[in-house]
């Protein structure tokens, strides 16, 4: 059965036909991440409060019926605050997996398919932005450019490309010597197309894989760089932010760095959840 | 052996290239003038002047790079004008802080993910396998500066256990006050040991020789100490310096959480004072760091495994 599948160049991976056959841990994983990301777009629905307005008459009140993760010292809603920060938190995931993934798949492509001396430079280019741990370089440049939102993408996008394009490098350079890639070249296909339609679509599902995890570390990363300051800036809610915000708080209103900090590993473990069932499905596919 | 070493050794020089280049870039990413923005307010034309010609900003590119490695090789990479003091000597006082907080925090995971990756893996498949599992997936979903809080609210201040700030008075009393600190970031990388080591356990508890040294009647602790434990230690040394700069990481936020004078809380203070020599400088260490662990790494596992150097 693999021998023969092997040959057949399959189309990637469909979401639909992923979750019928998937497993359990990923059905569970997408169906808890769908709530999440609902939650998030419909939170004025969720939630009668304002995420940023005052009431300093209900300032510092503990977890009750009304307020289900109590409120902070300038008397918002925490639990309002955690859903409407997950908006920025998901976008710091999505964005920061979307980019790099882009640019790293291209340059890995690049250098599988061409080999050479392309494939020499951008491979010292890789070892070198590897060398620098993750965070340390995030933060540098940020701190460089100058915090925002904005600077964190670029960051990411500058630091963590190298991570998916070795993935998609190594793919590229196991697939180009398959029979219906030579088969492809044979009949004067051209690079562009043989690259785009016939390697792309074999060597990107690791890349998502992979992307799965790096989703719920930037998730992290975005978090922490808020909260020193350098991401999300005041009064937005963002759960690092909001974190660093209430630190001082912390002895006499617990529930206002509990809230956030729930919120951060709820997500991570939805993510792997998710990240497990497709590395089964991946390695399924390789047979 | 020694030429695989030498080998070794040769293609670093490129990655260290690489590095110089990156760092020597960082400050070019400040959006304007590098001289304005390292003053601040406290710019004035003559200041400006004297930096601009300082930090020789007037060269052609490739000559302010071949300044910049030519002094940074003897260890000069300015004054900060925070600390009103060299750069170099500001940042490497504190190196010995970063460096103890790492080895301090490697032994506690070990500590921590041995037992558990054991047990895990004898009892694969069962209630405490899954427990484990469910257990270090969630400290590895705490963003470290949280747990970081969490734990010196906890442990530190209601049940007064550990002091939750600051290096202590030397000896006893440092590892007592590092102790808060390495926990939190033990907790970070366990997760990550525990899943390389229970899967190298299972393979290992399946092997041959353990079921010959069973059906020998070898008792379990032998067992468990010269053949199972050993075994399956030699991955660790893979994933340790692989996840090294993750480790860094987690270092400098607790660092920065647990008040303590490292490179990592260095590098955090020095964005809001503008002091961009020294955020050059602990990132330059930190990538050096990485590099030499990975060097010590594959030289370790070459001297555990000769096959490796003869290899290739």
């Amino acid at each position: 059965m693999t021998a023969v599948a092997n040959n057949v160049p399959a189309r990637g991976i469909r979401l639909p036909r992923l979750l019928r056959s998937g497993s359990w841990s990923l059905r569970i994983g997408v169906a808890l991440m769908l709530v999440i990301v609902l939650a998030a777009v419909f939170a004025p629905w969720v939630t009668p409060y304002d995420p940023v307005a005052l009431d300093l008459r209900n300032a510092l009140k503990p977890p009750s019926w009304k307020n289900l993760l109590g409120t902070d010292n300038l008397g918002r809603d925490v639990f309002t605050r955690v859903v409407y920060a997950a908006r920025i938190d998901l976008q710091i995931g999505a964005i920061g997996v979307a980019l790099p993934l882009i640019l790293g798949t291209m340059v890995g492509l690049i250098a599988g398919y061409f080999g050479g001396w392309v494939d020499s430079l951008i491979g010292r280019v890789i070892d070198v932005v590897i060398a620098f741990p993750f965070l340390v370089l995030v933060i540098a440049i940020v701190a460089m450019l100058g915090p925002g939102l904005i600077n964190l993408y670029v960051a990411l996008t500058l630091v963590s490309w190298v991570l998916y394009a070795r993935i998609v490098r190594g793919e590229t350079l196991a697939l180009k010597r398959r029979e219906y890639v030579l088969a492809a070249r044979n009949l004067g296909y051209g690079h562009l197309r043989i690259m785009l339609r016939h390697i792309l679509p074999n060597a990107i599902p690791p890349a998502f894989v992979f992307g799965m995890s790096d989703f719920a570390l930037d998730v992290q990363v975005g978090a922490t760089l808020s909260f020193f300051g350098l991401g999300a800036q005041p009064p937005a809610p963002e759960w690092g932010l909001m974190i660093a915000e209430s630190r001082s708080m912390l002895l006499s209103a617990p529930w206002t760095v509990i809230g956030p900090g729930l919120a951060i590993v709820v997500v991570s473990l939805v993510i792997s959840l998710i990240g497990d069932g497709l590395a089964d499905k991946v390695r399924g596919l390789d047979g | 052996m020694i030429r695989y070493f030498g080998g070794r050794l040769l293609q670093i020089l490129p990655v260290l290239f690489g590095v110089s280049l990156v760092v020597f870039f960082l400050v070019r990413l400040i959006p304007g003038d590098p001289a304005v923005a390292t003053l601040g307010s406290r710019a004035t034309p003559q200041l400006i002047a004297r930096v601009r010609d300082q930090l020789g900003l007037d060269l052609p590119l490739w000559q302010q790079y071949l300044n910049f490695l030519s002094h940074a090789l003897q260890g000069d990479f300015g004054i900060s004008f925070f600390y009103q003091a060299s750069v170099w000597d500001v940042t490497i006082a504190r190196l010995p802080i970063t460096l103890m907080l790492m080895v301090y925090s490697v032994i506690l995971a070990l500590i921590m993910a041995v037992p558990f990756a054991y047990w895990s893996a004898a009892r694969r498949g069962r209630v405490t396998d899954h427990a484990t599992r469910i257990l270090f997936t969630i400290g590895l979903g705490m963003p470290v500066f949280w747990s970081g809080i969490m734990l010196a609210y906890l442990l530190g201040v209601r049940w007064k256990l550990l002091p939750t700030s600051g290096p202590g008075d030397g000896g006893l009393d440092s590892l007592v006050h590092f102790t808060l600190p390495a926990l939190t970031l033990a907790i970070s990388i366990a997760p990550i040991l525990v899943r390389t080591l229970r899967s190298s356990l299972i393979e290992v508890l399946a092997s041959d020789y353990v079921t010959t040294g069973r059906a020998m009647g070898l008792d379990n602790w032998t067992l468990r100490r010269s053949y199972i434990i050993r075994n399956s230690l030699r991955p660790l040394i893979t994933v340790i310096t692989i996840n090294f700069g993750y480790l860094i990481g987690g270092t400098v936020i607790v660092e920065q959480i647990f008040s303590l004078a490292g490179v990592g809380s260095l590098l955090i203070g020095s964005i809001s004072t503008r002091d961009y020599a020294v955020i050059q400088l602990a990132t330059l260490i930190f990538a050096l760091l990485v590099v030499v662990v990975n060097l010590l790494g594959d030289l370790l596992y070459a001297l555990i495994d000769p096959r490796l150097a003869l290899g290739t």
